[in-house]
């Protein structure tokens, strides 16, 4: 068996191993091969020739989606796609239920550490409940009961699949380290006593930050039972003690005025127009004066995407379920953060760190930069 | 639809379906996962018969070695490369097909005439 970085990650077997180093080799080359030649034929073929009739491509994108979708090639690229997609949750899936028993042992014998809270009331808001965003079969929320940690598992080991390295390997934890180095560049003096991190999912950044302020109480909040009982398990067996619990971003059961920091992270773009002037009000409403909140999200803005990009976009909301993709490339997130009454708003892009230093020069800037190589960070102080 | 609802949230007509690409031939997105999923096993095979040959070489194998092996870097880096010319040629067809379109203004204008 492979090491494994913590004790809840599921092994793979030497043929698991060989599926899952493939189906990361299948993305890569519908991306990195594929994807390319639908760009070139896209912003450097037809957009120049509608511009030359004084129309705009990314205008149009809508209209240039269903005239690629005649072409059977684009449909066996969509279809691919997808199909990679599934084929990557589908060799997961059958990783962790082989070992899921033992993997739920672990979790309830696991280290003292932490809490889990579930509410079975709970019901997820409609954005994530629609559909199964990534496809994952079950969506965020699935949940079998006490002691289920499958969508945990099923979700951890895939993220280290998905992000193909980019994020901190299996850790996953360059955001969590990214959005300290932005507390360090942004408030330098400051020690948070109590931390919540909304959206959590199994703690990769949440644990990342709980690593920075040992003496800190940390909170991480999500809607499904099986991800933060895994997640518990996890991070206590990374030696952070955190207190998760099932709950919604948008009204938590939290005692006003109870946190120094609110961070989310790769979360905004996953919820709606409805849920981010909430969210935002939630967060104030959690902060102590002079408290903290800070956002990562995607570096992506839509005004400034190609004709390919767009239609990219729309691929991504509608075939690989992320509803919000769109919408929230075009909402003004820092102008909900001002209306919900935080004073020093600031947003910009923070470049990906593997360690954050309180010490190091801040590289906060306004000049955006790929994915995974920076992060749009927002942040804003309650007064 | 691809309009934004008033939440700004977009879904398939039918959110409760998977994505259907092959409208009428449905078979037709069936068959490329199937293709999908038999790309996988030949990799796993190619990545077992590697482990097989690595341990030959190294004196012999059986089936607890060949289970505990795990690939060190060079060895991984090689299979990768190994695994991207396997799926080149697998997936041939389609990309051929891609640079056809980049290559033929005809298609290009048809595509356009389409899209007016
Ligand atoms: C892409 S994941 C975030 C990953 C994690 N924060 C990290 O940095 O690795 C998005 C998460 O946000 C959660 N989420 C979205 N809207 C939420 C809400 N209103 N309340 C609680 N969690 C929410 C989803 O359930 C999902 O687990």
């Amino acid at each position: 068996m492979s090491p494994t970085p913590h004790a809840m990650m599921p092994e793979a077997t030497h043929d698991e191993a060989a599926r899952f180093a493939h189906v990361v080799g299948l993305k890569n080359f519908l991306m990195r091969q594929l994807e390319p030649k639908w760009r070139t034929l896209v912003d450097e073929k037809l957009a120049p020739q509608l511009a030359s009739e004084g129309r705009d491509a990314k205008e149009e994108y809508r209209a240039l989606e269903r005239s690629l979708a005649r072409l059977g090639a684009y449909r066996t690229w969509q279809q691919l796609t997808v199909s990679a997609q599934e084929e990557m949750w589908r060799s997961v899936g059958e990783c962790v239920d082989r070992q899921l028993p033992e993997l739920e042992r672990r979790a309830s014998d696991s280290e003292a550490g932490g809490s889990v809270r579930t509410d079975p009331q709970f019901r997820p808001p409609r954005y994530l409940s629609t559909v199964d965003i990534h496809l994952m079969p079950g969506g965020y929320a699935d949940d079998r009961g006490e002691g289920d940690v499958r969508q945990g598992a099923v979700f951890d080991k895939a993220a280290a699949l998905y992000h193909m390295g980019r994020n901190g390997g299996e850790l996953n934890d360059v955001r969590g380290h990214t959005l300290v180095q932005h507390y360090f560049d942004r408030f330098p003096g400051m020690t948070p006593q109590r931390i919540l991190d909304m959206g959590c999912t199994v703690g990769h950044s949440t644990t990342a930050i709980a690593g920075y302020f040992p003496q800190a109480e940390v909170h991480g909040i999500d809607v499904g039972g099986a991800l933060l009982r895994y997640a518990r398990a996890r991070s206590a067996s990374l030696g952070a003690s955190i207190h998760y619990s099932q709950q919604n971003a948008e009204q938590t059961d939290f005692a006003d005025g109870s946190f120094d920091l609110v961070v989310s992270s790769a979360v905004l773009h996953e919820t709606s127009f409805k849920a981010l002037p909430r969210i935002m009000r939630e967060a104030h409403r959690l902060l102590r004066p002079g408290g903290v909140m800070m956002h990562l999200e995607v570096p992506l803005r839509f005004d400034t995407a190609s004709a390919w990009n767009r239609v990219r976009g729309l691929f991504e909301a509608l075939h690989n379920n992320e509803p919000f993709w769109i919408g929230a490339q075009q909402a003004d997130i820092a102008q909900t953060v001002r209306d919900a009454g935080f004073a020093d708003v600031a947003s910009g892009y923070q470049p990906a760190v593997r360690v954050a230093d309180r010490a190091a020069e801040p590289r906060f800037t306004s000049t955006p930069g790929p994915v995974h190589v920076v992060w749009y960070l927002l942040s804003g102080v309650k007064r | 639809m691809t309009e934004l609802d008033p939440e700004g949230l977009v879904f398939r007509d039918d959110p409760s379906k998977r994505s259907a690409f092959f409208a009428g031939q449905a078979d037709v997105g069936r068959l490329l996962g199937m293709i999908t999923a038999l790309t996988s096993e030949i990799a796993m095979l190619r990545a077992r018969l590697d482990t097989h040959e690595r341990l030959a070489a190294e004196g012999g194998f059986d089936r607890a070695k060949v289970e505990a092996y795990r690939p060190d870097a060079t060895a991984l880096a090689e299979r990768m490369t190994d695994d991207q010319a396997m799926i080149g040629r697998v997936f041939k067809p389609l990309s051929d097909e891609l640079d056809r379109l980049l290559e033929e203004p005809a298609v290009q204008k048809t595509l356009l005439e389409t899209h007016r």
